[in-house]
């Protein structure tokens, strides 16, 4: 089977290069959208492509010849939504029979009710704008989907961890630094998903019959907690589970900087940004430069120890009390994850050692 | 004593060969500057891309563009600096050292050290002065590293650890820098020509290196070399254009610790064995009766080291003296690079699965899967 890769430099797709090509399992055309994000996946002597992904007659020549293309690309709201349409458009013209593409969890919020499951409505009214542009992007194939022949099924994994892991670069940063946290002493459930066990996942899904149209949860067979993913990062940095700050959450209040992101990612101000006049525009670009400037910084120091910053973000996901249900993976694709999240977790430190992080006792 | 600006003589003529993302993102404005101080004046670009030359004389009201090299010899000019991609270095600086110019040429100086020793030869052959672009040379916390190491400020060296590189950014225009057959290596020609320059250049020639990397069939994006000095101390390199590094060099002295940080020119970090309290500080020229003449003085920024090395090469050519940073220099961390490779073995990747693992040995030995 033939891949095209759409994000073949980011975390999720340099690995399933990687491991397609020394594994043998699938023949890989990595696609990328810049000749500087060709630096990890030139380790390998590879067939790719650099492609403006808007520009269809030159995406369906990079497509060409390809079964199924798998759809990891990363960005903010323009990123993810702007490329669906000629992406879709391009894949039919170029024949390709199914699009894998990577959603993720966050469409049901990042601390979803109890009881969620694929089927739960989506809302695009959430607090995080990357949650709602996954919601809208979802409604985008959905709504292509009758456009052409190219099947599309969905993944929505959560916390993918493994090598190249922001959760894992960050929070041993965190642990080096003393401003690792965890909320509710690290109860939550983390939903984690190794990312060989999304690899597995993603390919299930490119072969599963009668899935077109589907988005599935996936996530490692056991149910993990903040504190079973914290704890052997923080002691791999020579601190201990009791070094952690136990944190409660603050209290998040919308910046005018948040507001203004939210606002101009609406739907309404979309269609009627072009018939605001520019004087308009120009008067509110300049009413809020005139805003007071931000207080000064307290000029009495702390005890200079240091202090964990806690995001919403993350604040959001350790409260999450819902182990994602994987049954209609399993189910319609045979996901059954191989990797344990104690091997995900070691091959993931054994990266960190890789990468130059100061790790100890790693295999 | 100073002799920053070389006032008081005619502008020196300079030919720019190669007008990619190097020439545009840091040649240029260097050019212009010191257009701008009467100290050069180019007149002659050239590269095969005349759109790009076009833009370029754009910049420079009295250059010439010309489609080939064959100006060389043909024009008044002075010096060359030579920046095309470096499978042209050895052809385009031979050539305009033929013509009777002095060069800069762009790190690394050339593909390999047999085309680096032909360039040195012909600079020998034809009289002239042959440099290359190692700008780090010129930052003033490099020196003072060279001074802290050369006088055992803090007696000798215990051992040092270098880590070096992020994220690949570069605006690359092409895919030449991560072919085999155009770019001559990955993370270790790119950054490691300017890191291992540095190690040379502080701690003298290694008598040992091991040297891995986690090119698959492909360029490395990450490398690791163990160095081991005659003096007994050891020191590691680190490199990576796929995640980032700590950036940072460290080097452990018998009474204590010196860190520099990547991209800094003029901070340094220093720590007193057994201390819990750590200086930082920038420097700054303070010259003293005993301080050595400089054609240059040492730079704070980037910028000022890139016009350094330029200006270095003015004064050189005017008064008949040696760059700071010439050829025969270049070619040290090039031999080392060129070792590196010839003993390469493949960097530990404990994420692998172990047939992924004996398909990456064969992949790096230069097998198939």
């Amino acid at each position: 089977m033939k891949w095209a890769v759409l994000g073949a430099s980011g975390f999720v797709g340099s690995r399933f290069v990687e491991k397609m090509h020394l594994s043998g399992e699938a023949t890989v055309r990595p696609i990328v959208r810049s000749f500087s994000s060709l630096a990890r996946l030139a380790r390998f002597e590879l067939d790719w492509r650099v492609n403006d992904l808007t520009d269809v007659p030159q995406l369906t020549q990079a497509l060409e010849g390809c079964d199924v293309l798998l759809h990891s690309i990363v960005g903010d709201e323009s990123v993810i939504l702007g490329s669906i349409p000629s992406v879709y458009q391009a894949a039919s013209q170029a024949g390709v029979r199914r699009i894998v593409y990577l959603s993720s969890s966050s469409v049901h919020g990042l601390a979803p009710d109890i009881s969620t499951t694929e089927e739960t409505p989506l809302s695009d009214q959430q607090a995080f704008t990357y949650n709602n542009a996954k919601v809208r992007a979802e409604r985008l194939w959905a709504k292509l989907r009758p456009t052409g022949k190219v099947e599309v099924v969905g993944l929505r994994p959560s916390i993918v961890f493994g090598p190249r892991s922001r959760w894992c670069s960050d929070i041993a940063q965190d642990a080096r630094a003393g401003t690792a946290y965890l909320l509710r002493e690290g109860a939550g459930i983390c939903n984690s998903i190794y990312i060989d066990n999304l690899l597995q996942a993603i390919l299930l899904a490119a072969v599963a019959s009668g899935v077109d149209g589907h988005y599935f949860l996936v996530r490692d067979r056991e149910s993990v907690t903040w504190k079973d993913f914290y704890q052997p990062i923080v002691e791999a940095c020579g601190a201990q589970l009791r070094d952690v700050h136990q944190v409660e959450a603050p209290e998040f209040r919308p910046t005018w900087q948040d507001r203004l992101a939210s606002l101009r990612a609406s739907p309404l101000l979309r269609i009627t940004k072009p018939l605001t006049p520019r004087v308009a525009i120009r008067m509110g670009k300049a009413a809020l430069e005139a805003l007071p400037a931000p207080p000064e910084p307290n000029p009495w120091p702390g005890d200079g120890k240091p202090r964990p910053h806690v995001t919403a973000e993350m604040a959001a996901l350790q409260q999450c009390l819902w182990p994602m249900p994987c049954t209609k993976a399993e189910k319609m694709l045979g996901y059954k994850p191989e990797t344990s999240f104690s091997e995900g977790m070691k091959r993931s430190l054994g990266w960190l050692k890789f990468a130059g992080y100061p790790v100890q006792n790693v295999g | 004593m100073s002799l920053d600006t070389p006032a008081a003589k005619a502008p020196c003529k300079i030919a720019l060969l190669g007008c990619g993302a190097v020439s545009e993102l840091y040649y240029a404005p260097a050019l212009r500057h010191l257009e701008s101080e009467g100290a050069a004046r180019v007149t002659a670009l050239f590269d095969p891309d005349a759109g790009r030359a076009a833009k370029f004389c754009a910049q420079f009201p009295q250059a010439v563009s010309h489609p080939d090299e064959s100006f060389l010899g043909k024009v008044p000019l002075d010096l060359a600096i030579v920046a095309s991609p470096v499978s042209f270095h050895e052809a385009h600086a031979i050539g305009a050292l033929k013509a009777g110019l002095a060069v800069l040429c762009e790190k690394p100086l050339a593909g390999d050290t047999k085309a680096g020793e032909r360039m040195i030869a012909a600079a020998t052959k034809y009289g002239q002065i042959l440099a290359v672009g190692l700008l780090r040379r010129f930052y003033s916390n490099v020196q003072f590293t060279r001074q802290m190491i050369q006088n055992k400020t803090w007696g000798a060296v215990v051992s040092f650890s270098i880590q070096e590189g992020g994220s690949f950014n570069w605006p690359a225009r092409s895919d030449s820098l991560f072919r085999k057959e155009t770019a001559g290596g990955g993370v270790l020609i790119d950054i490691g020509v300017h890191v291992l320059d540095l190690v040379v250049h502080w701690f003298g020639e290694p008598q040992k290196m091991v040297y891995t990397d986690d090119a698959m069939g492909g360029l490395e994006a990450n490398c690791r070399v163990e160095l081991s000095f005659a003096s007994g101390f050891k020191g590691s390199v680190q490199l990576s254009r796929d995640w980032k590094t700590a950036n940072l060099y460290v080097i452990e002295f018998e009474r204590g610790t010196l860190r520099l940080h990547a991209g800094d020119a003029d901070k340094v970090e220093l720590q007193m064995r057994n201390s819990d309290l750590l200086l930082e500080g920038s420097l700054k020229v303070e010259p003293g009766p005993d301080s050595p003449e400089r054609a240059v003085l040492p730079a704070s920024t980037f910028p000022q080291a890139f016009l350094a090395q330029i200006r270095d090469l003015i004064f050189a050519r005017q008064t008949g003296t040696r760059p700071a940073i010439p050829a025969e220099e270049g070619i040290r961390s090039l031999r080392l690079i060129e070792q590196c490779y010839q003993n390469r073995s493949l960097m530990d990747m404990p994420w692998l699965t172990l047939q992924e693992k004996k398909s990456s040995q064969l992949l790096a030995a230069g097998g198939n899967r």
